[in-house]
């Protein structure tokens, strides 16, 4: 199912939108937040001198610095009264990032998340159970608003509470699950140990993935563990929230709303924008906003574009599941790493469980990577040998895929910390 | 004829050993038998007691992982080449040796007894009733008749 026409247009007439929206958003930008009069004065930039598409490698890239230092109303171009919402991330250092919505904008929010949720799968038939944080933080709300629009039952259970968690899905009759990956892996083992098989006793067939990068190795484990079509959905409170893009019933990359974001991938250290299909850092100009027109925000996340039609019948673009983030690219003694290379590497691994932690220290003027992981297997623990095998397999493979060899650390189930939002994967102690 | 015995893995780290056995201490769970393997960060628990499938049971609502698996107990002769005839016969048989220890029940006579993780349980009992060894009954050895005796 297509939610929108609008995801079908022939490119042509997306890019004409995009442009119309993109002056629009750069005026009202110029206009209404000095910062970017400041910053596009500095360059001797008008709104003026936008009249292509490709334009909008003239305009100044907007951090997430940016919006700390100008907490928590600066970049606002819109007055406190035509504000209807607020939220903000989870500033763990420093200032939160705090972001606002019109009226306006919260008609294409919930555009854009009925657009995702129908690409999944969802109609207004099914149940939808919402296990993100009702907060600040945006995941909740937007998917609930969404959901409402596309008249799915919604089950604002909010994290935490996991056992009742089940309980309510299961008595619900819940058919949809959102929420983190890793919290849905955690409701999985929870049903397990209440004795029931996540599969077969809960009624769950599509969820709604997102909050948090996901491997593809992860989203096989969520679609079997539960029985479901999985879906991976990508946005940040900076741009909307959830409701960026999404993937639809043929996997083969997370769709862009990009009637109302409008994407590049630039080299992140140069800054210079790649060719589509390169992998670079992804960077967004929502063109649609009013309470906070960024331009050029720079996600710091790992990604491609595609812009070849898709098989279920979107011309949108597609972003490649995020490989990184710019940021949490562990360097270890001159090779990067990525944390999401190493939960590749795990999850293709039988009698592995799902959590994992990776350490990094420095011994001397050395980088030390070690990584934890679970075993969960009965059947190979009253074999040392099996075990050695399963240690050396797992060290084999990390070497493989990352080029250097982590110490690895076999360790009791359980005993690593669960995540009820976003899961702490890297303890970096350098 | 076969015994429970219950694998637990164990991270080579001080205090593991505590914790696993004081689950057992708080339930009244009595051990006949302890043995751990050691790898470099890793180690299997072997532990024979008096109730296999409730002590597996209170370990695994403790987080841990446990396997029970069967292993067969047997009392050889104490007397020169007994064991070496044992292992001669079961490796004619073609049955492998997994791993062995032995264990002490203070009170059944002078005679150690043997326990044995073979490829082949049930052929391997065969083999020991054929060169005359007898094989010592589940029952035996979770319970110690003696101990009660000694109360």
């Amino acid at each position: 199912m297509i939610w929108s026409l609008t995801e079908t247009l022939p490119r042509e007439e997306i890019e004409r939108i995009q442009l119309k929206n993109l002056k629009k958003t750069v005026k009202r930008a110029y206009k209404n937040v000095p910062h970017y009069r400041q910053k596009m004065k500095q360059m001797g930039l008008k709104p003026e001198d936008i009249n292509e598409l490709s334009d909008v490698r003239l305009l100044p890239f907007t951090t997430k610095d940016d919006l700390r230092s100008n907490y928590p109303f600066g970049m606002f171009a819109v007055p406190p009264e035509k504000i209807v919402r607020y939220h903000a991330s989870s500033g763990t250092t420093g200032n939160p990032t705090v972001v606002g919505y019109t009226k306006k904008d919260m008609e294409n929010w919930k555009e854009c998340i009925a657009r995702l949720v129908t690409m999944a799968g969802v109609t207004k038939r099914d149940t939808a159970h919402i296990s993100f944080g009702y907060g600040l933080f945006t995941g909740a709300f937007g998917l609930h608003q969404g959901l409402e629009r596309v008249g799915a039952g919604v089950v604002p259970m909010s994290s935490g509470n996991t056992r009742k968690q089940i309980k309510i899905m299961k008595d619900f009759g819940a058919t949809v699950l959102i929420g983190t990956p890793s919290y849905a892996l955690h409701l999985a083992e929870t049903a397990e140990e209440m004795g029931l098989d996540p599969a077969v006793d809960l009624k769950l067939r599509v969820g709604c993935f997102g909050g948090e990068g996901s491997t593809e190795a992860m989203r096989e484990k969520l679609a079997e563990t539960f029985g479901i079509f999985a879906s991976e959905n990508y946005g940040m409170s900076e741009l909307m929230g959830p409701g960026v893009a999404g993937e639809c019933t043929q996997l083969s990359g997370m769709h862009i709303s990009e009637d109302h974001f409008l994407a590049e991938i630039i080299d992140p250290v140069t800054g210079e924008v790649l060719p589509a299909g390169e992998t670079g850092e992804l960077v967004i100009t929502p063109i649609t906003k009013h309470a906070l027109p960024l331009l050029r925000y720079r996600t710091k996340d790992i990604t491609s574009l595609h812009y070849e039609p898709c098989a279920c019948g979107r011309t949108t673009a597609r972003m490649a599941k995020i490989g990184g983030r710019t940021d949490d690219m562990l360097i270890i003694s001159g090779v990067n790493v990525f944390p999401s290379q190493i939960e590749e590497v795990l999850y293709g691994i039988e009698g592995i469980g799902s959590n994992y932690q990776i350490t990094v220290t420095k011994q001397g003027f050395l980088d030390k990577i070690s990584i934890d992981a679970e075993v969960v297997d009965h059947e190979i623990i009253d074999s040392l040998s099996a075990l050695e095998d399963l240690h050396r397999q797992i060290g084999e493979s990390m070497h493989t895929v990352l080029g250097i060899h982590p110490k690895i650390n076999l360790v009791e189930a359980k005993t690593l910390k669960r995540s009820e939002g976003k899961a702490q994967r890297v303890i970096d102690l350098r | 004829m076969l015994i429970k015995q219950l694998s637990v893995f164990i991270q080579n780290q001080r205090g593991h050993l505590a914790d696993v056995t004081e689950v057992l201490a708080r339930n009244g769970i009595n051990i006949r038998s302890i043995t751990v393997t050691e790898g470099h960060e890793f180690g299997i628990l072997r532990i024979i007691t008096d109730d296999p499938y409730r002590a597996a049971h209170l370990l695994e609502e403790e987080g841990y992982l446990v396997k029970i698996s069967n292993v067969l107990a047997i009392e050889p002769a104490d007397k020169p080449g007994t064991m070496a005839g044992i292992f001669r016969a079961l490796s004619e048989a073609g049955i492998d040796v997994r791993y062995i220890y032995s264990i002490i029940r203070p009170t059944h006579g002078k005679v150690p007894t043997i326990i044995l993780k073979t490829s082949d349980h049930e052929k391997a009992a065969q083999v020991m009733k054929e060169i005359g060894v007898p094989v010592v009954e589940e029952e035996e050895i979770y319970t110690c008749e003696n101990d009660q005796e000694d109360r």
